[in-house]
Parts: C-alpha cells; structure tokens; sequence
C-alpha cells in the first residue's frame, strides 16, 4: 500500500473544559508508514493525544494535520472512498460539507480557532475513516460473536455482507484466529485471543493509520512477546502508519523505529529516540546488548520524564 | 429435573406446613369461619365457584398480561427517546417519577372517570403501574454504555440510529430483563387494583371484582380469590425471570449454549 497517512502536530495543546490540561505544546511528526512508540508517565496524556489524532476531540488550540499522498483513497475491499456507503452521515455532522470536502483533498487539518470539542452527542465525530483505533482494554461488544464483532466497522458503513464476510475471514487469518473461534462470544475467550479479536476488528477496515492505545497491557509478558511479534509482522507486510503507546519500555524498542518520551503532566515531548534496528525483527533481538542499551536509555529518559 | 425437585421441595414443604398451623390455629382457637375459614373451606368455595374463579383468573391474567408487554413495548421506546437527549430525560423525569409515586389506588377512579369501565381500564392501570421499571431500568442501560464503546462507534462514524439500534439498545438488554422481573408482578396489582374500580361492569369478572365481592358475600370465597391472585402472580413473576433468564443466556453466549472448543 503506498497511502499511508502521515502525522503533523505543531504545538498542540489540550485543555479540558474543567481546565484541566491534557496535553501541552506536543509538536509531532509521523512519516507516512512509520510506526512509533510513545511511552510517558500515567496522566501524561498519551490516550489525549491518540484521541486528538483520531478525531474525537479536537486540541484547544495549535494545528493538527493528518494527511495522505494521494486521494481519495481506497477503503477496505470494495475500494469504496470515504463517505459512501453512509447516507445518514450529512445530516447528522454540522461540518460534513467541509469535511467530506477535506477527505476528498489532499489533507484534513484542525486548525485554530477551533470549535468547541466534539459533543458527547452521537453520529458527530469528525473521524477518518482511514483511522483506526485500538483500545486497551478489548472494547469488544459482549452480545455479538467474534465474527460479528470484527465486522461492525464495516457494517456501520454499510458495506454488503459478502464483503464483509470475506474481510473478516481474512482478517481472521492475519490475527491468528482459527474460524472456530468466530461464534464465539468475547466473554469465552481469554484476554489474549480479546486482543486479537480487537487488532482484527481495526485491521479489517484497512486502515492507513494504526493508533494502539496500550493495547497488550493486560497480557501476561509471554502473551505480550507473542503479540508483538505478530503485530510487527503484519506491520512488515501492510506498513501502514502506526502510533503505539505502552508503559513497557521492551515492547516500545522492539516494535518501532522511533520512541518518544513524554514528560509528567501535562505532557510534552521531551526526547525522541531512534531504533535503528531493521525489519524484520528476529524475537531474539530481544536479548542483544544493543536491545539492552536502548531500553536502559528509553527507561533513563522515562525516569527523567516522572522527575 | 433433578435440580427442579430440589427447588420445589423446601417451599412444598413449607406450604404443607402452613396449611397444617392455619388449620389447627382455626380449630384450635374456635375462630368464626367469617372470620378465618378453615383451609378445607376455602378449598370447597374455590371447587364450589371453580368456574367463576377459572374465568376471572384467566380474565385478570389476560388484563396483567395486557398491561405487562405494553409496558415493556412502550417502555423501551420512552427509554429510546430518553437516551437521545439530555433535555427529554430533565424534563420528563419528573412526570416520570410522578408517574411512580402517585398511588395507583387513588388514580384508577380518575381513569374510571375518563375511560369509563371495563377492560381496558383495566389494562390501563396494570400498564401504568408496571411502565415505570421498565423506563427507569432501560434508560440507565442505555446510559451505561462504556464510553470507549461509544468512542468506538463515533471512530466509525456511526449514525445516531446506529448506535441506538446496534449500541444502546442491544447493551440495555440485561436491564430490560431486570426492569420486567419487578414490573410482571406489579401488572398484576395493577389489573387486580384496577379491577376493584373498573371491573364491575362486565358481567363476568376479574379476581379484583371477585375479592370486593367476597368481602360482602363469603370469607371463603374471598380467601379463594386472594390465594389465586397471589399463585397468579408468582405464576406471572417466574415465568418473566425464565424467560428473562433465557434471554439472558442467549444475550452473552452463543445460541444453543455452547462451550469453548464445541
Ligand atoms: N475528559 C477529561 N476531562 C478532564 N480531564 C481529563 C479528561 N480526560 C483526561 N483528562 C486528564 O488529562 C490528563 C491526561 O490524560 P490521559 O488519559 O491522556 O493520560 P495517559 O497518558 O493516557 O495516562 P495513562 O498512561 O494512565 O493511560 C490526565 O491528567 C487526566 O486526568
Ligand atoms: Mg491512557
């Protein structure tokens, strides 16, 4: 795939209506394709930020940009561009016109001033449909089988069931799962094969831009190991644009070419470390010393960040 | 099967033994059958008037039964319309909660009066009474969604209509089944309450018209309605939870109840 999206944030700040700010001054640039690690103390405002990217709430004041070379874009299987598929969409979305105007363009960009953040309301988020977000707990829907669960993304814009079907399978196979598992209910499976069920459900839209909001922190390291290894993979095979936040320094090296490194709250970035280990990754590169000096570096800076 | 009998046999037991104190209590302290009749008194009114009785328990389940999925029906909707706006739930909470606290036994007159006697007054108060679980259980469902859930939805730009219908409602579903637990039983005062005012036209009649009967005519026979009415009642309430609890079952697991690796 060669339209990954790619990230521009120039001063970002977010500050929450009780004042509260949850994120300051975060200037951010993500090349297209690029997958990053963002690791910072708790509160720092990683999820803020993630969120800010993927259209749910807007920053208080800088400029955000995510954009893509070339548009519009094929999504998912039936190659179908942003906005179709969804007639009940316009009418509910104050700034549709503009918006869908946007995705048509080159970039979509939150500028300053911005309106007043995203209402709690339904049916308004100025998302992307090339976005996809992974969430840290598996946010799976409790009533709906596996096979139900990774296709709402595309049910609810109304892409036909056979396609739909024929994702799903797919995406099943890319994660991992065996199509047993796809009657199941989230509730019988264990947090890890959650997980899954959760990377499928974002994967099966083919997103172009991956945020994973500490999405293995529940798992057991051997879990964790696993799944990050069967992410890089599929990152090796796709490259699409990938932020990833974690509190595990390990899993942040291993994964990416770059990690940033947030200060306490209200959080800024405060270093920006290169991996420079290429892909693909061997699991074994977790025991080189070279690993081990940049996760002593990463934790140094971490260290720095709590202070 | 097995485990029915076990659940069944405590409370027969108990049943037993309760029938066994009232009447040694009759017997033993002379107590006037106007008063308190014997259990076998009872038992030869009920088989006396048995057709009377089989009628007006079916008439006053139908009326209960009536009010109960009305209530559910319109319930759910109030509690779809709750959901959609801050404003709706502010403003109609109020009438809502009045709704709750009037006491059914001073409105059903009022409904007489509008509606006039009968039936479907009956079915009236029955609804009225059972409505509110249902509203207050269903919207605090709907309310409840985890907001990362609702994140999720709006990262798919899901219309307002899609997250009621693929969202809200389908997470409201266990709340629903606990609402119509407490509401079934509550159809059944309401259609018994209802039928003491609105019950006395038609000529053949509810347990409610039954009980104000009895008290004028044969303590027995009043004993034989207030007795159907409670069976009735319990009929009503479990049969809601087994239904309620099958819902359930089929809600978070896989129909047919399968296991993990079937
Ligand atoms: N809706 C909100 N209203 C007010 N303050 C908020 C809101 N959401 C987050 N915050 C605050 O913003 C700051 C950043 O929160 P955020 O969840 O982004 O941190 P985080 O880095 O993801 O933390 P963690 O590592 O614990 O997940 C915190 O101080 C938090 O209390
Ligand atoms: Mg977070």
């Amino acid at each position: 795939m060669s339209h990954e999206m790619s990230v521009n944030a120039t001063r970002v700040e977010m500050q929450f209506p009780s004042g509260q700010l949850g994120v300051r001054d975060v200037s951010l640039s993500v090349r297209r394709g690029e997958l990053i690690s963002m690791v910072g103390p708790s509160g720092c405002g990683k999820s803020t930020l993630l969120r800010m990217i993927a259209g749910l709430m807007s920053p208080t004041s800088g400029e955000l940009q995510v954009s893509t070379a070339s548009s519009p874009l094929p999504l998912g299987e039936g190659g179908r561009r942003p906005g179709e598929g969804r007639p009940a969409l316009d009418s509910q979305n104050k700034d549709s016109a503009a918006r869908e105007a946007d995705s048509q363009s080159e970039s979509q960009t939150h500028r300053v001033p911005q309106p007043s953040p995203l209402p709690e309301g339904e049916g308004t988020a100025a998302t992307d449909p090339r976005i996809a977000f992974v969430f840290q707990d598996s946010n799976l829907l409790p009533w709906r089988s596996v096979f139900d669960n990774i296709r709402l993304p595309l049910e609810l814009r109304g892409v036909p069931f056979g396609e739909q079907r024929a994702a799903v399978e797919s995406s099943l196979k890319l994660i991992g799962l065996k199509p047993d598992d796809s009657a199941k209910r989230p509730r019988m499976l264990s947090g890890g094969m959650r997980m899954r069920v959760s990377l499928a459900r974002a994967l099966v839209t083919h997103p172009e831009l991956l945020l994973l909001d500490e999405p293995f922190a529940a798992l057991d390291d051997l879990l964790r190991q696993q799944l990050n290894e069967e992410l890089l993979r599929i990152w090796t095979e796709q490259r699409w644009t990938g932020l990833f936040v974690t509190h595990n320094v390990a899993e942040a090296v291993f994964l990416s070419q770059r990690v940033l490194v947030m200060s306490k709250s209200p959080g800024t970035f405060i270093a920006d470390i290169a991996v420079p280990f290429e892909h693909p990754r061997d699991p074994e590169l977790r025991s080189t010393p070279e690993f081990a000096k940049l996760t002593g570096e990463v934790s140094r800076s971490l260290r720095e960040a709590a202070r | 099967m097995n485990r029915l009998v076990k659940a069944a046999l405590p409370p027969a037991v108990l049943f037993v033994l309760v029938i066994a104190a009232w009447h040694y209590a009759v017997v033993g302290f002379g107590i006037k059958a106007f008063l308190v009749p014997k259990p076998s008194g009872v038992w030869q009114a009920a088989v006396e008037n048995r057709s009377e009785l089989l009628f007006a328990i079916g008439l006053t389940a139908a009326a209960a039964m009536c009010g109960f999925v009305s209530s559910l029906l319109i319930g759910s909707l109030t509690a779809c319309v709750f959901s959609q706006s801050r404003m709706i739930r502010s403003s109609c909470y109020p009438y809502a909660i009045f709704l709750q606290t009037v006491p059914i036994v001073a409105v059903a007159p009022i409904i007489v009066v509008w509606f006039g006697a009968g039936f479907h007054s009956v079915v009236l108060v029955s609804f009225m009474i059972s409505l509110f679980p249902i509203v207050t259980n269903v919207t605090s469902g709907m309310l409840a969604v985890d907001p990362d859930l609702l994140d999720l939805f709006r990262l798919y730009r899901a219309s307002r209509w899609q997250v009621l219908w693929k969202l809200r409602l389908p997470h409201s579903v266990p709340f629903l089944v606990a609402g119509a637990r407490t509401s079934s039983g509550m159809a059944v005062v309401g259609a018994i309450v209802g039928e003491f005012f609105a019950g006395n036209l038609a000529e053949r009649h509810g347990l409610g018209y039954m009980i104000l009967q009895g008290t004028q005519f044969s303590t027995a026979k009043l004993f034989a309605a207030v007795i159907a009415s409670t069976l009735l009642g319990i009929t009503i309430f479990g049969a809601s939870t087994l239904i309620g609890s099958t819902v359930l079952s089929r809600w978070s697991d896989p129909k047919g109840g399968g296991h993990p690796g079937a």
